[in-house]
């Protein structure tokens, strides 16, 4: 239906294509979490949110001319609505046909961001469409069962509304205009307005100024180039879907502004009224109109209260002419339908109570019906006092319906980081410069410290921005797991918490795929089957809980299920087999037992069926922690369940860090793993016989590590007295390291040791010291591994 | 004057249009090697290296170029020769390969050359040392022979096994 004609790939229309994709993406994904809510009572809610997907997708499509994703949204449009008119709880059945619905239009999605159109999945979509198909009949099926259930009339209009009481299999494809066509107006505008939530309210809100935001870039363009057939298309699309969009919120006004914007593009499209200035400054008028409207809805002004503001706004302002039969060919403009330019609100009764501004007519205002004087006020010069005395020129960015969010792509944002880091460290430089040494500066010092405050906010500014909450990735474990407890028959309890905990965002993408990994580890060899479990007295239903929380500074995700849980015998003949024993089995603790299915020499058997099945892959799921600094812990009851948890630092670039100098070079550790520091007693070290040295601190006896041996380091110091030990912990394990001498304490903005060089035992980065040279920062935990295995040798 | 033959070549590697069978001339041990200009990023004076303990010995430790951590291969060392204390003239030429850089340390940077494909000759076979493994070819431009140095295989190639070959040069 929204013909575009021809759709050469220039880079405009390519970076429209994407963000249609991503546009459709992004509304896939947010509401994927609620297909799962179909089975509930009530769910009419929901079930509109899917159909608002589809539809706005099918919209975009068609404006697209992406034929394919067009035909299957249509079809699921169809689905939903049948469902919205039954306001059923759904079956299991027909949410696993939504979800592949959903997966099926990723599929194609993704298709058309590399290949520019959907073509290639027409075949696949066939199947698609049956499926949906034989769901309609399904359930229209369910429907008429219990049809005699609902009564016959719906509810008078303040209890939360039975959609649409239209009897629900009469039309089994109804119209594929949007939904607000469809139904009788007076009613939709009732009863949608129950339904809508919040969120869907502030994606309408955002799309609508999306579109907005397109209509009146292609109408500046086409002011330019009248003849763009493709841009009167793009617009004409944009348009659609605006209207739609506005008819299924029950903005009655907005949509039928659209529609007239829609209508005098359509003759332009089919060349009935030719494009020139006026045109562009009536069809302008509308779209401030239009965003006149989105912002009173935005700040919470019902429509009738918009209509009144707007009234009195512009008083003056004529009458609407509304040319309801469209002429034949129009040569003026001012005579086709095309013009019907909603003006303003005098009381008349159109329900469309703009307050447009400028009035386009031409050299013949009697050829308007409604033959007011009609002050016939010429393109440009609009009335000051109209609305927010905004003109129509005004570019976008002026106006007062601003966006609250805008895309900005990763890498930008990731340079930005960077560079804030860069500018903390030059700060340190500068302030610390040896040139100030022993200076009396009050006046310097006075403002370093402002400097140091807003450079330190701005730090803090540009962490938040990628800083985003855990939800979207927990919704995609939740669809896992359904996923999955489905192909392997079990019945799973998924419990989530701590969603709403934020990360950034590229630790967020890096621990998606461990997560997957466990999660799918958990229902596929974690929980048992349903016999099992109930010969073990357990819940036939299986729990698994994912959740996220703060300790400290880091967050811990974890995974716990009530399934088998571990056999450490089997873990430990297994690692005896690999011969990855080091010490007697029995001395070994459970957490390290455990902890030996992430050892990559572990992953390699074939299956290890009797641990769970757990230990394929899972050195993967370990390096992707540990390259965020993180770490993985397990706890398993053999027989009760297993509970793995992700420990990630809260923040991956900038570490509060304690500066130690051995020998000319600097060696910096986290201060947080800091325990004390002390410069050593003759008394207090001792040696056993075969060289390792010990200290004794209060009640505690410490391994040390000279770091200078460790890192082959000439011309430190040789004696622990002359030195300074630094106690450090992680995970409860202490040892005392070595160092000549401390330097001081530093904000470190961690920085990679080059991929040239890879990984580093005991080292887990650098960072640019105040004096711009580098020091390297300690990877505590491999030093007290280091530490322990120089205790079993 | 060491300085400004720096600026100069640094000048000229900006120029990113004539790349086409340029090269950058360095010296080492008094040989004349050559890198494609492609991958010369800039060249910059010794600065101190920060060593990184147990990592491959021929790379040097890394380098700070304005906030980026780069790590410094002691080209040398790669070739098996002897190390000598670094003098003015000597040279951090930093390249880019695999989206990496990569200081290279040389004794001395001498030019950009044009070193045209058709002079260029295969490396001789009888070439003694492992170190020939990095050389893709040679030419001679009046009487000064220049060595190509393939970048990958100077970078990326596993450490050669100096213990059973006679030092090349």
């Amino acid at each position: 239906m929204d013909n575009v004609g021809n759709q050469v790939l220039d880079a405009d229309a390519e970076e429209m294509l994407r963000s249609f994709v991503s546009e459709a993406f992004d509304s896939l994904d947010t509401n994927e979490p609620i297909v799962e809510l179909l089975r509930e009572e009530g769910n009419s809610e929901h079930v509109n949110a899917i159909f608002r997907v589809f539809h706005t997708i099918k919209g975009l499509s068609g404006f697209y001319e992406m034929t394919v994703i067009n035909k299957v949204t249509h079809e699921a449009e169809t689905l939903l609505d049948i469902i919205r008119k039954q306001e059923k709880p759904q079956s299991e059945d027909t949410i696993t046909v939504v979800y592949q619905v959903f997966d099926f239009l990723r599929d194609l999605l993704q298709k058309v961001s590399t290949e520019h159109t959907d073509k290639s999945g027409a075949a696949a979509s066939e199947d698609m469409v049956a499926v949906i198909r034989d769901m309609i009949v399904q359930v229209q099926k369910n429907g008429e069962a219990s049809v005699a259930e609902i009564p016959a009339t719906p509810a008078p209009v303040p209890p939360p509304p039975p959609a649409a009481p239209m009897a629900p299999a009469s039309d089994p494809t109804p119209d594929p205009t949007p939904a607000a066509e469809a139904a009788p107006q007076s009613e939709e505008d009732i009863d949608m307005s129950a339904f809508i939530s919040d969120d869907m309210m502030n994606q309408y809100l955002a799309g609508a100024a999306d579109l907005l935001e397109i209509i009146d870039k292609n109408l500046m363009k086409l002011e330019k180039e009248p003849d763009n057939a493709a841009m009167v298309g793009e617009t004409f699309g944009a348009v659609h879907s605006l209207k739609g969009n506005s008819g299924f919120m029950g903005f009655s006004e907005i949509e039928e502004i659209s529609m007239e914007v829609e209508t005098i593009l359509d003759c332009v499209r089919n060349k009935s009224l030719d494009l020139d200035a006026n045109i562009i400054t009536i069809l302008l008028s509308n779209t401030e109109m239009i965003r006149a409207r989105l912002d009173g809805i935005e700040s919470g002004e019902n429509n009738a209260d918009v209509n009144k503001n707007t009234a009195s706004a512009a008083p003056s302002a004529p009458p609407e002419i509304n040319l309801d039969t469209p002429p034949a060919e129009a040569p003026a403009p001012v005579a086709t339908p095309a013009l019907t330019v909603p003006v303003a609100p005098t009381p008349a009764s159109a329900p469309v109570a703009t307050p447009a501004p400028a009035v386009p007519v031409a050299p013949t205002p009697a050829s308007a019906p409604v033959a007011t004087p009609a002050p016939a006020v010429p393109v440009a010069p609009e009335p000051a006092k109209a609305q927010a005395s905004k003109s129509p020129n005004t570019p976008p960015s002026m106006q007062v319906h601003q966006k609250k969010d805008i895309r900005v792509d990763t890498a930008k944002i990731d340079k930005l980081f960077a560079l804030v880091g860069e500018l903390i460290t030059a700060e340190s430089m500068v302030v610390n410069s040896p040139d100030l040494k022993e200076l009396e500066l009050p006046m310097f010092n006075k403002s370093a410290n402002q400097l140091n405050k807003i450079s330190r906010e701005l730090q803090e500014i540009s962490m938040s921005i990628r800083m985003m909450p855990l939800d979207g990735t927990f919704n995609k474990m939740k669809r896992l797991v359904r996923d999955v407890s489905l192909k392997m028959n079990k019945h799973i309890d998924l419990v989530v918490f701590g969603e709403h905990i934020e990360m950034d965002k590229n630790v967020i993408d890096e621990i998606s795929d461990p997560l997957i990994h466990i999660l799918r580890n958990s229902v596929d060899h974690g929980v048992e089957d349903e016999a099992t479990r109930v010969s073990r007295g357990k819940n036939p239903v299986g729990k698994v809980i994912l959740g996220a929380r703060y300790e400290g500074n880091e967050i811990l995700i974890s995974v716990e299920d009530d399934g088998n849980g571990i056999n450490r015998e089997a873990v430990l003949k297994k690692a005896e087999e690999k011969g990855m024993l080091k010490m007697a089995p029995e001395l070994i603790p459970d957490r390290e037992v455990f902890g030996m299915i992430f050892d990559p020499g572990f992953s390699t058997a074939k299956k290890v069926t009797d641990i769970s099945g757990r230990g394929v892959g899972m050195d993967v799921v370990k390096k992707n922690i540990e390259k965020l600094r993180g770490s993985v812990d397990v706890a398993s009851a053999y027989g009760k369940g297993t509970k793995i948890t992700f420990r990630i630092p809260l923040t991956l670039a900038i570490m509060e860090s304690m500066v130690t100098r051995v020998a000319n070079c600097y060696y910096a550790l986290p201060i947080l793993s800091l325990r004390e520091s002390f410069r050593p007693r003759k008394e207090m070290i001792n040696m056993t016989m075969d060289g390792l040295e010990v200290v004794k601190i209060r009640n505690e006896i410490l391994t040390v590590i000279r770091l200078h041996e460790v890192f082959g380091i000439q011309d430190s110091l040789v004696n622990l007295e002359d030195g300074i030990l630094l106690v450090i912990e992680a995970k409860g394990r202490k040892v005392c390291i070595f160092v000549d001498d401390i330097v001081g304490q530093q904000q470190a903005v961690v920085k990679g040791l080059s991929s040239y060089i890879g990984k580093v035992p005991g080292i887990t980065g650098c960072m640019v010291m105040s004096d711009s040279s580098i020091g390297l920062i300690l990877d505590i935990e491999g030093l007290i591994d280091m530490a322990q295995i120089g205790i079993v040798l | 004057m060491e300085q400004d033959k720096i600026a100069n070549i640094n000048d000229e590697l900006l120029d990113d249009d004539f790349q086409k069978d340029r090269y950058l001339a360095f010296k080492i041990n008094e040989e004349n090697y050559v890198i494609e200009i492609k991958y010369v990023v800039e060249i910059i004076g010794i600065q101190g290296v920060t060593q990184v303990p147990n990592i491959a010995d021929y790379i040097k430790g890394i380098i700070n170029i304005r906030g980026n951590i780069i790590p410094v291969v002691e080209i040398r060392m790669r070739f098996g020769l002897e190390t000598v204390p670094y003098t003015d003239k000597s040279c951090i030429v930093v390249v880019e390969v695999n989206n990496t850089s990569i200081g290279l340390i040389v004794d001395e940077v001498r030019e950009v050359v044009g070193i045209p494909e058709k002079i260029i000759v295969p490396p001789p076979a009888t070439i003694k040392g492992s170190g020939s493994k990095y050389i893709s070819g040679m030419g001679k431009l009046g009487d000064t022979v220049y060595i190509l140095l393939g970048i990958n295989e100077l970078l990326y190639d596993r450490q050669p096994d100096f213990e059973h070959e006679e030092h090349f040069g």
